[in-house]
């Protein structure tokens, strides 16, 4: 990984850092993980965008309860 | 004597655009006349007991990770025919559902383990049910992806917690309730085709973002990025979050020249901290906040826009593009004969801000206009699904999509709702938006125009004319072609205008004339 802004990732960044992530993300192709809907996903693919999909099931057996509480805690 | 026979695959879940297109599949088999799939939710359990698809002593044992799949058929043969058959194309998606990522080993579950097997990765696309949005939206943060949130049905706080995240993190979220977004050249989610160009745009939903997108491309121009960040951000809330991220990020990106801000009206403080940033952007800005005094705008040296089409064409002018000129096209039908007691618009929406938009130009020329819009856009409808007097509806709004696609891209809602308002011998005219674009329905004009003439045949035999108004959000490269789309409409009958607004100012004056008919002679 040579992105020079992941590895702060887990703390706050600077007004600077800020405007990098920004700015890749506008000028860099998006390279994408997607999460829910297929079709997303195709329609990405066929604008020659790099997407990964992940075989999304609802957490917690589909408990939508427990899943906010999840949310909260993590 | 139908027969009704239903199945339960344990712990599958598939997204609802999927189960869709297999319960259209499951329909169109022989002796088949109804069929539903879709995961055991409550809501959606709820519905199937509704639909009298599912007894309730059935349904009570459905976990919500459960896929239910229930149809209606004339013998019991056919029921099973259709549940085998449901299998067998579910079998064949699975097969095709996999990554795209060549020599990937395994599809990955979590977000995590995608992010771990593709550490480049750098923005997540989240469209799974409301409920669990907020957990997978804050595992992408934290793992120092942007996000796209198109899910609906979240919270507003889970919508701050994950605001306050990403900007902590250097990081955007965009949404949630995001439909489109525009990165470069590429569209995600509900996009149209456009090319790129000068003007950047920040729009708190997706079909303010894909209106003013497509009359920049129909004018000749194009966007450089469109950035949505969901319709509560400019809230006072929300605080504009995601807005004035999205602003520094368009006023230091090189290839925008022009900056459209297109919105509800932002609470009152929000309103004093956006129009104190606009002047600092240091780029010409065009504010289309729907429904608010323009005189703040200005003060702060912005373009204020009253509509998208004026959003749109005063960024053209600032770009220095050339905008086609005041519309002289625009349908002029000649006077429906209307019966006495015709007099109310209906807008049925599929675009959230396209709905705002004609409501409120419909209010201007009308009064009030009953809707599900909430906010400053007119009285709230009691009931969603039941218009009074004059209404205008949003279609995607959360209470209709709970457990189904969005109505761009499954018509049934819409269809049905059209069948509903045309029965009703106070409507005078039916007003739309037709949306296209990738992620779109293939065809909706196809999937409209049957039921629209049907609507309009049916209201002639009984003796009053039911003239329906519409405006094709879309351009000539989107896979459905503007061109061919308007068509098939006019085939229906429908009048197809230039701009939403222009729509609604039809069916305003449409309203007029029926009301003139029904007026007695003095």
């Amino acid at each position: 990984m040579k992105d020079g802004w992941l590895s702060s990732r887990e703390g706050r960044v600077s007004e600077g850092e800020t405007r990098s992530a920004l700015a890749r993300l506008l000028n860099e192709p998006p390279r994408v993980i997607n999460v829910g809907v297929g079709l997303f996903a195709e329609q990405l693919r066929e604008q020659g965008v790099w997407v990964v999909e992940v075989a999304w099931r609802p957490p917690a057996g589909g408990d939508e309860r427990l899943a906010a509480l999840l949310a909260a805690l993590t | 004597m139908m027969i009704t026979r239903h199945r339960v695959r344990s712990g599958q879940y598939y997204d609802s655009v999927r189960l869709m297109a297999l319960s259209s599949q499951l329909e169109a088999l022989p002796g088949v006349r109804r069929a539903a799939a879709m995961m055991g939710t409550a809501a959606n359990r709820e519905l199937l007991c509704e639909a009298r698809l599912l007894a309730p002593a059935d349904a009570a044992p459905i976990r919500p990770d459960d896929l239910v799949i229930a149809v209606q058929a004339e013998t019991a043969d056919a029921a099973e025919a259709a549940l085998a058959a449901a299998e067998r194309l579910l079998a064949s998606t699975e097969t095709g559902a996999g990554p795209s990522a060549a020599g990937a080993p395994e599809t990955p579950r979590t977000i995590e383990a995608a992010c771990q097997r593709f550490p480049t990765a750098n923005l997540a696309l989240i469209s799974v049910p409301g409920p669990y949005a907020h957990y997978e939206a804050k595992q992408a943060l934290r793992r120092g992806l942007h996000v796209l949130l198109f899910s609906d049905n979240v919270s507003l706080e889970a919508e701050i917690d994950l605001k306050r995240l990403a900007r902590a993190k250097g990081l955007l979220l965009m949404g949630p309730d995001c439909g489109t977004v525009y990165l470069g050249g590429v569209g995600l989610g509900f996009a149209n085709v456009v090319r790129r160009g000068p003007v950047g745009v920040v729009a708190a939903s997706g079909t303010g973002l894909q209106a003013v997108a497509t009359l920049v491309h129909r004018a000749g121009l194009g966007l450089s990025h469109g950035i949505g960040v969901g319709g509560r951000d400019l809230s006072d809330a929300v605080a504009g979050l995601s807005t004035f991220q999205a602003l520094d990020a368009l006023a230091a990106d090189p290839d925008t020249a022009v900056i459209v801000v297109v919105s509800k009206p932002p609470g009152p403080r929000t309103a004093a901290a956006l129009y104190a940033r606009l002047p600092r952007l240091g780029k010409p800005v065009v504010a289309c906040l729907l429904g608010a005094d323009p005189a703040p705008a200005r003060a702060a040296g912005a373009v204020p826009a009253v509509t998208l089409d004026e959003a749109a064409h005063a960024a053209v002018r600032l770009a220095g593009g050339t905008v086609p000129a005041e519309d002289a096209t625009e349908p002029q039908p000649e006077a429906p004969r209307f019966a006495p007691g015709q007099r109310y618009v209906r807008g049925l929406f599929s675009g959230g801000t396209l709905a705002h938009e004609a409501a409120l130009v419909l209010h201007q020329r009308l009064g009030p206009v009953w809707s599900n819009l909430g906010g400053d856009a007119g009285p709230a409808l009691a009931d969603p699904r039941a218009s009074r007097e004059h209404t205008v509806v949003d279609l995607g709004a959360d209470e209709f999509t709970r457990g189904r696609p969005h109505p761009m891209i499954d018509p049934r809602e819409r269809l049905a709702r059209l069948h509903q308002e045309a029965a009703d011998p106070s409507v005078a005219v039916l007003l739309l938006d037709v949306v296209l674009g990738r992620a779109a329905h293939a065809d909706p004009a196809g999937a409209l125009a049957p039921a629209i003439a049907a609507a309009r045949a049916r209201a002639e035999a009984e003796g009053r004319a039911l003239p329906v108004v519409a405006w094709v959000c879309g351009t000539e490269e989107d896979p459905q072609r503007l061109s061919a789309q308007e068509a098939r409409l006019a085939s229906a009958g429908v009048w197809c205008c230039s701009t939403n607004a222009a729509a609604a100012r039809l069916a305003a004056s449409l309203a007029h004339l029926a009301e003139g008919a029904g007026r007695p002679p003095s």
